[in-house]
This record gives structure tokens, C-alpha cells and sequence, in this order.
């Protein structure tokens, strides 16, 4: 190798690593930040998961039949605290004014004479109707409100049935899951690597683009506008060399600077994980092959976006208008990442062909252990096509004098 | 160096120069501002292709030999800046390491030009500490790191103060001594009168007259080459171009 090559990369990794704002910046903050957010909002999300545990839902229920309270305190025991009113008119509008306002937490109308017409089943017309309403403004009226309807009034309803036939366990017809206690056939490791597999791929992503984006404008566009990179190209080492030589230390840092940032999620996990799916780092487990195809897919992802940004950073004069070129990019880098963490194109392998987005969708497929040599392999050669062109146009951009000099 | 004409995007910057530079001569290119002085020595230090015609360096073709060009020239232009975030120390090594020299040569050479220049004493502060003068005086060392056959200075003494000009001016002559072949631009007149044996004026990217100066007060009639200049720069229709 020559050594002038390995002088630019030490150059420009003393550029970064010996500059603390920098450090701070590309290395520290972006781990030191999610893990601080993750962190706050993993504990909020798992403190409002235990307060919901622990909530007593208020209901008011309007025309209650007779029996209805004491099925609900049969069957929730103080979950619910009931309130039951007569009348329907202006009982209601306040009940459901209580609603907006989150002093209660779902208002149930039952029809005027429910009992009676439940007792005349026989007559078609007879069918009694109830209402329920909620806030979705407020998570525990949501939460009161799916409850109400998947699981208490359709349970009622079936009491209600079990009485007319004169034996409860008749209304039941069939039960499902009453003795398989664990009807999920996924161990929880495959959980586990299904949660990352949505979530790591669109965080990779993101973090070694925007860990690029801002080193490799000011590596170009930066020196160009300072006019340092012209007293580079003064030397006699190959513009190919200087070109190369950005692109591995670019390359590097935003390595470094990915790593920080999943370093700080990972290091959370302990308190993040409610936001994350109750995801236990203990249930994962990665094999060698998941590494192999990981390192060879995160060197060919840091390669398209190292050439995209420096090929983008080497046409513009300035910082400020590198930026506005590499901006839109980074649009397209985070809808890829979403997109494939939605789950949408893993199916097709047409889809490996598109550069980005079919290379999170196999960070995707590592991460969740169904990557296919196929899938790969096309991927893999889209990406080296893709970091070909770009580096004959870098190339040939950096051999343009009005693209060499900023300002 | 022969006859070139060279385009700037659209702008023909320079047309129809030719001239030729000996070694232990300092020829100076004097003009206006705008008058092509940077672009042409951006065509000899390889920055730039000429579009037309041919610039040769100890022989050696600027465009098909551009590194070799460059491994025998010294390009120092204020235009060219050097990274704020690192020593001078650190400076001269990565310079000297992509000009392939070794590390004693960078270590001895260093000593040297620090010393000439006097910057010793600050190697290692970080050169966003630094005057403007002593960052002309790093570049200048910088620029000499491998000891150049060729020395190109574009308006060396451009911004700078008694003590610091009159450094360089000083280091020019000695290079000069040592038989190194040196083109400076300026538009200073007084740097081109004390310093060149040689004058070239540009204007308006034409070289209108060249020779020494006498060779130049006795063509136009004048008694300084100020006096020259101007009836040049009047005569060649400088105000329009």
C-alpha cells in the first residue's frame, strides 16, 4: 500500500480524534444522547406500563342493568370503580363532558329497559343495544375502552346466553387456549432478533449517514472553501490517493460514530427495553455467520454513503451549499430505513437491487437470521456498482479544476 | 515554459505568453489585479490545465508529468492555506511524508527552514494561534520542505510586515544564490525593482513587454518601472480590459 495513503488517513483521523469538539460531537454525544434519551423515555414509558397496571378505571354507566356491577366486581374486582346513573338526557352530556376532561375514563349507555328486553330474547326486535365511549385523548380510556369491548361486555353477553340456556358452560360453545399455556411456537431469542430486525437496520443507517454527513462535508467541501485541500494536491501524490485516503478515514468515523450509538442503546437496553418491546439482551444471541454478513454489509452501507456524500461535498463550493446537497439524501436514507423496518420489500429480490434501501433490508435480514445468499449477493454486488460509479465520478470531479478550488 | 492560452470556465484568463525562467534568476511577473499573474502560476504549479499551448517545468510537461512537475516546484500562493487545527511540527512531517522524504531529511530540513524563519519557538502551537505573518513564513517553510528546484510565489510579500517581508525577500536572494530557479508575482512595484532580474508585465492577460529593467525604462522611455507600468498599462488598453 502506498504510504502516502495511510499518511492522508492518519491526517485526517488526527483532524478528527485530536479535536475535542469533535470528539465530542461524532464520538461521544450521539452515544452519550441516545442512551441519555433512551434511558428517560424507556423508564417514562415503563412507569406509565406499571401506573396502568395499578390504575383503577372509572366508568359511569348510564341505565346499569341490575346485575351489571356486580359482574364487573366479579369478574375485575376493583379495576373499575362504577358510577351508575339513571337518566340518559343531561346525565349524559355531563358524563360525557367528565369524559373529555379525563375525570373518568369510559361512559357506558345501556338501553332504557335493558333487563325487560333482554327477558323478551324471544321477540326479533327485542335486541337491547349498548353504548360505550371514550377519550382517545387519554390512554387510560383507550385502555377501558378495548377492555370493555374485547373482553367484559362480549363475557357478559355470554353469561347473559349461559342463564337463558340454563347452564353457563352451554353459552361457551368452545373454549380456545384454556390448557396451552404458551401458544407461541417462537423461542424468545426469535423475538427478540424480530424486534432488532425492525429496529437496528434503520438505526444503523441513520447513524453512519449522519455520522458521515457533517465529516465528510467539512472534508471536502471544508478544505475546499479553506483552501487546504490545494496545498495537499500541490504534493506530487496522486489526486486518486488523496480521494482514497478521505474515503477510509471517513469511512472509519462514521464507523466510530455508529458503534457510539448503538453502544449507547445497547448499554441502556436495561432501562429502554419497554420501548423496545420488553426486548431482553439476554434472549440474543448472534452466530458467527450473522457477524460475517454484518461486517460485510455495514463496510458496503459506510461505502455508498462515504462516496455519495464526498462525491456530493466535491461539487459543491462551500460548506453550506455541500450541505444542501447531501440533505436531501439523508431524506431518502431515513424513509429507506423506515420502510424497511415496516417490513415492506424484503420479499421481492428485485428490491436488493435498489442502492439504500436494499441495503437495510439486509441489515434486516441478518439481524432477524433469514438472510438468503441470494438476497446478499445481489445486494452486495448493487453496492460495489454503486461505489464503483460514484468513485470513477469523485475521480473524475477531483481532476476538474472548478471543482477544486472553493469560494 | 512556452506559449499557452488558458480558459477559466468561460473567461480566456491568459493568452499568448511566452517566457522562460533560468536558474539562479528570480523573474518577476508584475500586473494589475485580474490581469491572470494566479492563473498562470496555477498552470506551472499544476493546479490548472492549460487549454491550450504548453507549460514545461525543468523540461518536464505540467499536464502528462504533473507529479514529477510537482515533486521538483515550490507553489506558494495566498490562496493556499494549511490546516488551523495542527502544529507546525505536524505540519512539516505530513508534507514531508507525502513528498516521500524521510524522517530525518523531514526532521533536518524542518530545523532549518524553522530556523530561517523563526519558528522554531512556536513548532508546536496549533496555527490558529498564529499571526498573518507567521503563517506566511509556515507556508513559505512548507513550501521549501523538499527543497525545490523551482520556487513559484505568488504575491509573497502580500499582506505582511516590515520585519516579515523583508525575511522573505531575504530568503528569496539566498535561494536564489543557490542557484534556484524562482518566479514571484507581484504588484508591488518596489518588490520587482529590488527583487527580480527579470520583469514580465501582464495585462489584461496579454505579457506586453519583458526583459530587465533597464531593458524596460529604455523601450518605454520612462525613469521607473512604476512610470513603465502605467504608460504600459495605458498603451495596452489596460482600462478596458
Amino acid at each position: 500500500m502506498d504510504k502516502r495513503l495511510l499518511s492522508i488517513v492518519r491526517k485526517e483521523l488526527r483532524r478528527v480524534f485530536t479535536d475535542r469538539r469533535l470528539v465530542m460531537t461524532v464520538l461521544i454525544l450521539p452515544g452519550l444522547s441516545i442512551a441519555l434519551i433512551y434511558s428517560v423515555m424507556g423508564m417514562i414509558t415503563g412507569d406509565m406500563n406499571s401506573q396502568r397496571d395499578l390504575h383503577t378505571y372509572r366508568l359511569v354507566v348510564h341505565e346499569a342493568p341490575g346485575n351489571f356491577s356486580d359482574y364487573l366486581e366479579g369478574r375485575c374486582e376493583d379495576r373499575f370503580l362504577l358510577t351508575e346513573k339513571e337518566d340518559s338526557g343531561d346525565a349524559l352530556e355531563a358524563s360525557l363532558e367528565a369524559l373529555r376532561a379525563e375525570t373518568v375514563d369510559g361512559v357506558l349507555v345501556f338501553d332504557e329497559g335493558f333487563e325487560k328486553r333482554l327477558e323478551d330474547f324471544k321477540r326479533a326486535d327485542s335486541n337491547p343495544n349498548v353504548n360505550v365511549f371514550y377519550n382517545p385523548v387519554s390512554d387510560y380510556s383507550g385502555d377501558a375502552y378495548r377492555w370493555l369491548t374485547t373482553e367484559i361486555l362480549p363475557e357478559y353477553r355470554e353469561a347473559i346466553l349461559g342463564e337463558r340456556l340454563g347452564n353457563p358452560a352451554y353459552a361457551r360453545v368452545f373454549t380456545v387456549n384454556q390448557d396451552n399455556l404458551n401458544p407461541s411456537v417462537a423461542s424468545e431469542e426469535k423475538i427478540s432478533s424480530m424486534i432488532l430486525g425492525s429496529l437496528m437496520p434503520i438505526f444503523i443507517s441513520i447513524f453512519l449517514f449522519a455520522g458521515a454527513m457533517n465529516i465528510g462535508i467539512d472534508m471536502l467541501a471544508g478544505e475546499k472553501e479553506r483552501g487546504t485541500l490545494a496545498t495537499i494536491l500541490l504534493t506530487p501524490v496522486k489526486r486518486e490517493t488523496v480521494a482514497l485516503g478521505k474515503m477510509i478515514s471517513l469511512a472509519i468515523v462514521a464507523m466510530g460514530s455508529t458503534i457510539s450509538s448503538l453502544a449507547g442503546i445497547l448499554v441502556t437496553l436495561p432501562l429502554s427495553s419497554s420501548l423496545f418491546g420488553g426486548i431482553d439482551m439476554a434472549d440474543i444471541s448472534v452466530s458467527l455467520d450473522q457477524w460475517l454478513f454484518l461486517g460485510a454489509a455495514l463496510v458496503l452501507l459506510a461505502g455508498v454513503y462515504v462516496t455519495l456524500i464526498l462525491s456530493l461535498s466535491m461539487i459543491a463550493s462551500s460548506v453550506k451549499e455541500a450541505g444542501a446537497y447531501v440533505t436531501p439524501v439523508y431524506m431518502v436514507v431515513l424513509v429507506s430505513g423506515m420502510m424497511a423496518a415496516m417490513g415492506f420489500g424484503g420479499d421481492h429480490l428485485r428490491n436488493y437491487l435498489i442502492p439504500v434501501f436494499g441495503n437495510v433490508l439486509v441489515l434486516r435480514d441478518i439481524f432477524v437470521d433469514e438472510v438468503t445468499w441470494w438476497g446478499f449477493l445481489t445486494n452486495s454486488g448493487v453496492s460495489l456498482l454503486v461505489i464503483l460509479m460514484l468513485l470513477l465520478v469523485f475521480r473524475r470531479i477531483f481532476k476538474m479544476e472548478r471543482y477544486l478550488y472553493g469560494g | 515554459m512556452k506559449k499557452k492560452a488558458l480558459h477559466k470556465r468561460t473567461v480566456e484568463a491568459v493568452r499568448g505568453i511566452d517566457f522562460e525562467v533560468k536558474p539562479g534568476e528570480i523573474y518577476g511577473l508584475l500586473g494589475p489585479n485580474g490581469a491572470g499573474k494566479t492563473t498562470t502560476l496555477r498552470c506551472i504549479s499544476t493546479l490548472m490545465r492549460p487549454t491550450a499551448g504548453t507549460v514545461e517545468v525543468g523540461g518536464l510537461n505540467t499536464v502528462s508529468a504533473g507529479e514529477r512537475v510537482r515533486e521538483r516546484i515550490s507553489f506558494l500562493t495566498n490562496d493556499l492555506k494549511l490546516d488551523e487545527h495542527f502544529s507546525p511540527d505536524f505540519t512539516m512531517k505530513f508534507f514531508g511524508e507525502l513528498r516521500q522524504m524521510s524522517p530525518k531529511a523531514i526532521e533536518e530540513r524542518k530545523d532549518v527552514l524553522f530556523e530561517a524563519l523563526r519558528i522554531t519557538g512556536f513548532k508546536n502551537q496549533p496555527i490558529k494561534e498564529f499571526s498573518t505573518g507567521m503563517r506566511q513564513k509556515l507556508a513559505i517553510a512548507v513550501s521549501l520542505l523538499h527543497d525545490p528546484e523551482v520556487v513559484v510565489f505568488d504575491e509573497p510579500t502580500n499582506g505582511l510586515d516590515v520585519i516579515t517581508a523583508r525575511t522573505v525577500t531575504e530568503l528569496l536572494l539566498a535561494m536564489k544564490q543557490d542557484k534556484k530557479t524562482i518566479l514571484v508575482s507581484t504588484h508591488e512595484m518596489s518588490v520587482a525593482e529590488g527583487l527580480c532580474d527579470r520583469i514580465g508585465i501582464l495585462i489584461s492577460g496579454s505579457l506586453v513587454m519583458e526583459g530587465t529593467l533597464e531593458h524596460i525604462l529604455k523601450t518605454t522611455g520612462t525613469r521607473s518601472l512604476a512610470d513603465a507600468f502605467f504608460w504600459l498599462y495605458k498603451e495596452y488598453g489596460g482600462e478596458n480590459g
